[in-house]
Parts: structure tokens; sequence; C-alpha cells
């Protein structure tokens, strides 16, 4: 069985990704300069291990919400991006930064929190807009109702920095664009304070989602309560996508690629498939930073310019294949 | 006129709206352990709508279910599904899950939060698969099966659930005359030999001498019959039932059924 290797060679690959995000950039580390030269083991442990630790988190997150998101609405298509969570976790943002709250509150940052209620407020319109059929939601108007929120949501995030002063417009512009870029390990830790409980609640929740993928009434006849699953899920979901998309800006597709890729290599299972997202759309996230940090040295791209080549295509794939799927 | 013996599921005064149109009206039921029942109407007469009240998966606006004398309400969701089992008309899932995966899930309700099925529930999957003739198609993927295959597939997530009582939403209604055949025989044999209850939802009228004990017939929300085949199986009772003129003819021990052209 293959599922039973995933978690161990998932594993091996994080840490070997970590590796190559820790020894490329663009002054490569030397075994001999770590040990005489304090100005490279600054850049080592001060700025090239937070930012890789800082893209294993942002990326093991979405990966791992996109793989709850797919299963909870079983529709292939779904992830954080597509579902309009991050738009709305954007919207929350951008109108904390206008609104002068660009602070801290008790160590936590206000963003984490107005992303966090950005998020939800979508989540759940979207769910409400592709449910009211009767109950029954098509996936076409899940994808719809995501792609209209995230417009609604983006020409907000427009109107607000049209009306907002000019350096929160650029405080604005500049957080759009996000980034991984990190010194030291203080934002780190607040972020895993949100994080953390996040993943745990998915985690437990990995059986009821497994048979949530297999039908909605099939999970409720062996005893899922379906409703509260659903509240549960959420509310987890855009807690995680929240403090994500706070810090490092609405990165798209890691969410839809990397379950896709997890099930292809070790199969339909939710209850690996949660934790083998999550694996792997750390080492993906990390190795997609790599590549935006040394493309163009000595100036940087956009992470999530290289995730969305990279998803796009993808998307189109399976958004052929779903209509085989939907003329069942 | 029914058979004595224990009852495993009762229904008592059962309501149930769709906003504001009734679906089912006033409906009292009780099943003995071990009976085949069928449960046969008109399109829209409330049949599923039935089952699903009495699977749980609906809450009537009045009246009660209860297996064994404990309120359906009263049970855990999770202890519920070890004691009903329920088949829904069509299962839709866009995620290619192996139909062995799939059957597999029928074991949850036994299973803890975290961890996987073990070898036992393997072969109570297995087992289930085979009953229906359907073990071939254990590791194929669901998505690429005909509706047929899909729905013995649903069936033996439901024998692999080991449940009490087992309801069934048209269960035949993709399958061909062999598997038809055959899901009726198996379900006549985990009657009589696992004392499992069951009431499956079927327009085919034809099977029901050989495989139902007890035969309910809905209409407009009401039950309007409830016996033994030679009871229900009249021309005057299937007239009323699917108002049209229905015509039937007995001969050794079996009806055959046909409404006028």
């Amino acid at each position: 069985m293959r599922a039973r290797y995933a978690i161990p060679i998932l594993l091996v690959g994080l840490f070997g990704a970590i590796a190559v995000g820790l020894y490329v950039g663009y002054q490569p580390v030397s075994w001999h300069a770590l040990q005489t030269d304090p100005i490279a083991r600054a850049v080592l442990f001060r700025l090239r291990l937070p930012r890789v630790i800082m893209a294993s988190l942002v990326g093991a997150s979405l990966a791992l919400v996109g793989a709850a998101l797919q299963a909870q609405f079983r529709n292939p298509l779904a992830e954080p991006f597509t579902l309009g969570v991050s738009g709305g976790a954007t919207l929350g943002a951008s109108l904390a930064i206008a609104l002068g709250f660009g602070i801290s509150f008790a160590g936590v940052p206000i963003i984490f929190i107005a992303a966090f209620a950005g998020a939800a407020v979508s989540v759940v319109l979207v769910y409400r807009l592709a449910h009211s059929g009767g109950g029954v939601m098509l996936p076409g108007a899940l994808l719809l109702a995501g792609v209209v929120l995230n417009l609604c949501a983006s020409s907000c995030v427009l109107v607000i920095q049209y009306i907002a002063d000019y350096s929160r417009a650029l405080q604005i512009l500049r957080w759009l664009m996000g980034s991984l870029d990190v010194v030291g390990f203080g934002l780190i830790w607040r972020m895993l304070i949100f994080l953390i409980p996040g993943w745990l609640i998915l985690a437990a929740y990995a059986r009821d989602l497994h048979l949530l993928a297999t039908g909605e009434e099939a999970a409720a006849s062996l005893g899922v309560d379906v409703q509260r699953t659903e509240r549960i899920v959420f509310v987890a979901s855009s807690l995680i996508v929240g403090v994500t998309v706070s810090v490092g800006g609405a990165i798209g597709f890691v969410g839809l690629i990397v379950p896709h890729a997890a099930r292809l290599l070790f199969g339909q299972d939710v209850r690996i498939l949660l934790p083998a997202s999550f694996l792997l759309g750390a080492a993906f996230l990390v190795l997609a930073d790599t590549l935006a940090r040394v493309a163009i040295a000595p100036g940087e791209m956009p992470v999530g310019a290289i995730t969305a080549l990279l998803g796009g295509p993808v998307f189109l794939l399976l958004l052929r294949r779903q209509r085989r799927y939907s003329a069942m | 006129m029914l058979r004595d013996g224990e009852v495993i599921i009762e229904a008592k005064n059962l309501n149930f709206a769709y906003e504001s149109v009734v679906v089912v009206s006033d409906v009292s039921l009780r099943l003995q352990r071990k009976t085949v029942g069928a449960l046969i109407g008109a399109n829209g007469s409330g049949k599923s709508t039935l089952i699903r009240l009495l699977a749980g998966l609906l809450q009537p606006s009045s009246g009660q279910v209860f297996i064994e004398g404990v309120q359906l309400n009263d049970l855990a969701p999770r202890d519920r599904a070890k004691r009903i089992a329920y088949v829904p008309q069509s299962t839709s899932t866009v995620f290619p899950f192996t139909a062995m995966e799939v059957v597999l899930t029928g074991r949850s309700p036994y299973g803890g939060r975290f961890g996987f099925e073990n070898k036992n529930d393997e072969e109570i999957a297995l087992a289930a698969l085979e009953l229906l003739d359907a073990s071939h198609l254990a590791n194929r993927p669901i998505t690429e099966l005909s509706g047929g295959e899909r729905q013995l597939v649903t069936v033996a997530r439901a024998l692999a659930q080991e449940p009490d009582v087992m309801l069934l939403d048209e269960p035949a209604s993709a399958l061909d005359l062999k598997h038809r055949t055959q899901l009726a025989r198996a379900l006549r044999r985990l009657s009589d030999e696992r004392n499992i209850t069951t009431l499956m939802v079927t327009h085919d009228l034809m099977l029901l001498d050989s495989v139902a004990d007890e035969i309910v017939a809905m209409k407009s929300g009401r039950l309007i019959a409830h016996g033994r085949p030679e009871q229900v199986l009249l021309e005057e009772v299937l007239s009323d039932v699917y108002e049209s003129r229905v015509r039937t003819f007995r001969n050794e021990e079996r009806t055959f059924i046909w409404a006028e052209f």
C-alpha cells in the first residue's frame, strides 16, 4: 500500500526542500563561512531560515485547507483562492490597514483578526449562495459564487485604496503583493498560535471529511453530523487562511495543485490526503519561493506569480476532467 | 394479519412537510425483526421521504421513530449508524475512490476518530461485495462504474455496516434482471441468516411475492395498505395506489401485474 509510506516519504522530501531553500540564494552558503563569519551565520539563521520556515507554514496551511475544502464541497476545484476565501481575507485585512489598525494588540496583529473575519464571511456567503437550490450544491454554482465574491472583494479593496490616504494606500499595495520575507522568528511564533489549533481541528475531522467526500447523504447515514462538521471546518479553514493571507498575501493555487498531486501519488483517502497535502504543500512552497528568490536575482519575483504560473494550467486541466464527472 | 415477533423499527404518527407542501402525513408503521418489507407507491407519493425519516436523515415535523423501543433522536448518530443503514437512490462522488474504499466507509461507525480500518473490517467489506457478486469491482474507481455497479457498491457499504435495519431507496432501479434477482436473493438471505430487517422502495412489483414478507403502499403521503403480498398485490389496491387500471393474474404462487394500456 503506497499510502503507508506517504508520510515518511514526504517528510524526507520536505527536509530536502528545506535544505535546498537554505542553501540556494543570492549568496550560496559555505560551510567554512558559517564557522568563521558571523554575517554568514546571520544571513542563514536570521534571514534565510525564518523565510524557509515561513514558506513551509504558508504552503502547508494552504494545501491542507485546499484538501479539506475539496472533500467538504466534493469539488476538485475548491480551494481558498477559487472559493473567494482568500479574497475575503484580503478585503478584511485591507480594511484594517486603511482604518489604521495595522498594528498589534496584545502581541497579536489586528490584521490577523480582520483577515480571519473576512475569510469567515466569504466562506459562509459562498456556501449560502451555492446551497440555495433546495439543499443541492452544484459544482458550477459553487465556483461561480467564489469568482463573484473574489471580484467583489477586489473591487472593494480598490475603492478602499482610492479613499485611503496616500501612505496607507501604499501600505495596502505592498501588503497585497504578499511576501514571505521575515526577519527573525517573532512573527512566526505569533502565526503558530493561530495555525496550530486550526491544523489540529482539521486533522480531528479527517475521518468525517473522508466520509463527506464520498457523498453528503452517505456521510450523514454513517453518523457524521454534517452541519456541525461543515461549520467547524469553515471556522478552522477561515482561521488558517486569514492568518496565512495576512502574512503572505493571496498566494493562489497552492491549495489546488498540491492536494491533486497528493491524490495522484497516494490515492483518494482523505485521512491520508490531509497530512500528505500538508507536507507536500510545505515542500512545494519552499521550492517555489526559492525559485522566486533566484529566478531574476538580485531582484525577486512574487512567489504568488510562480504558484499561479504552475497552478493555472493544472486548474484548466482539471476543469476539462470535471466535465466528464458532472455528466454523471 | 402480520407475523408476530419482536418489533425492531416503529414509526408513530410521522408528519413531514417541505416548506408548506405536506409530503408524509400521519404515517404509523411497525416492522418486525427479520422482515423483508417493500414500500410501493406512485412517483411523488412520499416513499423516499418516509425512508429518510426512518433513517433519521430528516427530522419529522411531528411524530417519532423508534428502533427497538429507543427513540431515534436519543441515539448518537454513530450509534444509529450501527443499527440502521441507508442506501440512497443515487450516489455521485467526483473523486475516484475505489469500490473497496467506499464499502469500507461502512465500517466507520465502528472505528475511532483517528485510525484506519483493520484486517477484520476489510474481510467484512469483501464479504459484502461477494454476497452481491461484486467482488470483481473492489479495486475499480467508483467514477468509472456503471449506474448499476455503483448501486451494488452502495448496497455493499450498507451491508458492511452490519445493521439491524436496512432502508433502501430503489436499490434495483439501475440493475439488470440478473443483478436485480441477485440483490433480492441477497436481501432475503440477510433477513433469514442474519436477522436483518429490510424496507426497500421499489417499482419492481413482480419480484415481490418471492422476496417480500410485507408490502407497504403509499399514496399522497399516507399509508393506504400494509400486509402480506397476497393481501396487497390485488387489482383494486394497486389500481388505487397507481391511479390507473392495474390487472393481476396469479399462477403458482406468483402474481403477474400489468397496467392496461
